[in-house]
């Protein structure tokens, strides 16, 4: 089986991206409790009657599913920033504790006895409040090395972690259940997805014209400068687009693990190294393989649900065991 | 003389350390420098501060009269390009993927890289002896080959002044006079210049016009090859009694 689309037919990737995204689309439109078939949803959505089926689909699950699209299109854009970023591949969007931020500020908004809005709205200030940190931390005396800021976040992550757990430890029984949310992730609760998809378009719109100079990136910072690369400009845009996806992925979702680390390296192992296409390749499968885990999480063992992490490390895991081994092996 | 790349009386710190004092330093169009001095003497640093890469502590450096502080990055790798010591390769992407990041100065934001921009990486893996090696994974190359793909990077970014830190460094004996061949006819032909840091006294004899000395006490010594490099000012330079003899090419220095 050939998974080199290279360089050299870019389009083809797109367009396989593209069917995943309908195919994706469609499967998590039809499946569920009540299922529906190709037929009806046709039916459904050119049509304005208002039945039982049409309310299901059009207000549960398609918000649901954009949602989840939207979700995992940031998470592994930013995971793709992250590890040019820290010239590291295995950086991911939270490793430096933007997450962990989020998760404290919702936890304590949780006790305080906020509720739904005033909640991610915390855990986004959340997440703004960690990456400033790491930040100004990991800045120092004016040398930002990508070292530095890897060692700051991991430390800061750790302590995010401390406060979690404190928090996790000495709060009453019944409001656990909601904050186990932000640990594990959950697309049962996805708000303002609109909000969502205009992070990633001006997060992308912002990357897009850098890509190149990412790709000079990844060979280090003084190889960069050489190239004429404006290192310090890029490097604080890509943290501050990655951070604020991951806090708008957060905010919606909680900490859903997995998509933001392995889909940049699927993609890479599809062939594709050239950060002008990986970035938005990235996005796409990202949100495709959030929408596939999703619709498995609410399917498998219906009406319960499963947490989304554990689905998309599920198809994840083997998915790229399988690139990695066939994708790498026939390099020459 | 055109001078290209000038050093106004320049300290340079590594730390507490101070590798020149008051260095003025003036390199032409068309000339060929060596940086020559014992590991650990600042040739390196004294190399990416003419980049432009590493600050100086005092002083200024000037590109063509225009101080290089002052400057966008991309216009100076338009007219400067630099070789580097050491690479991080921690992501996967082929020969040409390397090479063509040399056009990056060359191109805006949203231009993709044109056939013209493939053949100019191509001429360059030619005459670095790698054409067949484009597709390769760069991971997959030898400390040598390594070396010629960075080397044909800097081809293919084609400056006008080449900053070069060790370029025969894990190279065979052939393929250090081929690079420094390609090296000096660029300069002899197409009036570039370039600056070499090189530990081979007698491969900066044989290719290079001028030198620069980095002694310990921070006065480096500089002027023509012929008149700099001598039994005396080597022996101190690098602590070793050095002999001077007649070679086929150049005068040559063997350690005593």
């Amino acid at each position: 089986m050939c998974f080199d689309l290279s360089m050299k037919q870019p389009i083809y990737l797109f367009i396989l991206l593209l069917i995943i995204f309908m195919g994706g689309m469609v499967l998590s439109l039809t499946s569920g409790s009540i299922n529906v078939t190709l037929s009806d949803l046709l039916i459904m959505l050119s049509s304005n009657e208002e039945s039982l089926q049409h309310q299901l689909v059009l207000e549960l699950r398609l918000p649901r599913a954009l949602g989840a699209f939207v979700t995992g299109a940031m998470l592994a854009l930013a995971g793709a920033l992250m590890q040019v970023l820290l010239r590291n591949p295995l950086a991911d969007p939270y490793v430096l504790g933007v997450s962990g931020g989020a998760a404290v500020a919702a936890m304590l908004a949780i006790l305080a006895g906020l509720s739904g809005l005033l909640i991610s709205g915390s855990a986004f200030l959340g997440a703004m409040l960690a990456m400033l940190l790491v930040f100004g931390l990991a800045r120092g005396h004016g040398s930002w090395t990508p070292h530095r800021l890897l060692l700051t976040g991991i430390v800061l992550a750790s302590g995010w972690g401390a406060v979690i757990n404190f928090i996790m430890a000495t709060s009453p029984d019944q409001v656990l259940r909601s904050m186990v949310f932000w640990m594990m992730g959950d697309l049962g609760y996805v708000q303002s997805v609109g909000s969502g998809y205009v992070f990633l378009l001006v997060g992308l719109l912002v990357c897009l014209p850098m890509a190149r100079s990412l790709n000079i990136l990844t060979q280090g910072e003084l190889q960069a400068g050489a190239l004429g690369v404006n290192v310090n400009k890029v490097r604080i845009t890509i943290y501050i687009v990655a951070s604020l996806l991951t806090a708008g992925a957060v905010t919606m979702a909680g900490s859903i693990g997995f998509v933001g680390l392995v889909v940049p390296h699927l993609v890479r192992l599809m062939g594709v190294t050239d950060h002008r296409l990986l970035l938005p390749a990235s996005a796409l499968l990202g949100g495709c393989l959030l929408i596939l885990a999703d619709t498995a999480a609410r399917t498998i063992i219906a009406p319960q649900q499963l947490p989304v992490g554990v689905i998309s490390a599920t198809l994840g895991v083997p998915l790229f065991l399988y690139l990695l081994y066939h994708g790498l092996g026939r390099r020459p | 003389m055109t001078p290209v790349l000038q050093l106004h009386s320049i300290d340079i710190h590594i730390g507490d350390k101070l590798i020149c004092r008051d260095l003025d330093l003036t390199v032409g169009r068309g000339e060929c420098w060596a940086i020559l001095g014992m590991n650990g003497a600042g040739k390196t640093t004294l190399l990416h501060s003419l980049a432009g890469l590493y600050p100086t502590a005092k002083g200024q450096i000037t590109l063509n009269g225009v101080a290089l502080g002052t400057m966008e990055r991309k216009l100076i790798a338009r007219s400067m390009g630099l070789l580097l010591q050491d690479y991080e390769d921690h992501f996967p992407g082929t020969v040409m993927d390397l090479v063509l990041t040399g056009r990056h100065p060359w191109l805006s934001a949203w231009q993709w890289e044109s056939p013209l921009d493939k053949q100019l990486a191509l001429t360059a893996l030619e005459k670095v002896g790698l054409v067949a090696f484009a597709d390769r994974q760069i991971t997959t190359l030898s400390g040598g080959e390594r070396r010629r793909a960075a080397l044909a990077t800097l081809l293919t970014q084609s400056p006008d002044i080449l900053l070069m830190d060790e370029p025969t460094n894990h190279l065979d004996i052939h393929q250090q006079h081929r690079i420094l061949t390609l090296v000096r006819d660029l300069v002899h032909e197409q009036n570039k210049t370039a600056v070499l840091v090189l530990h081979d006294i007698n491969l900066a004899m044989r290719y290079c016009d001028h030198a620069l000395l980095l002694y310990e006490d921070a006065k480096p010594l500089q002027g023509e090859i012929n008149d700099v490099m001598t039994e005396k000012n080597l022996t101190e330079l690098f602590k070793h009694p050095l002999t001077a003899m007649d070679g086929p090419n150049s005068r040559v220095f063997l350690p005593g």
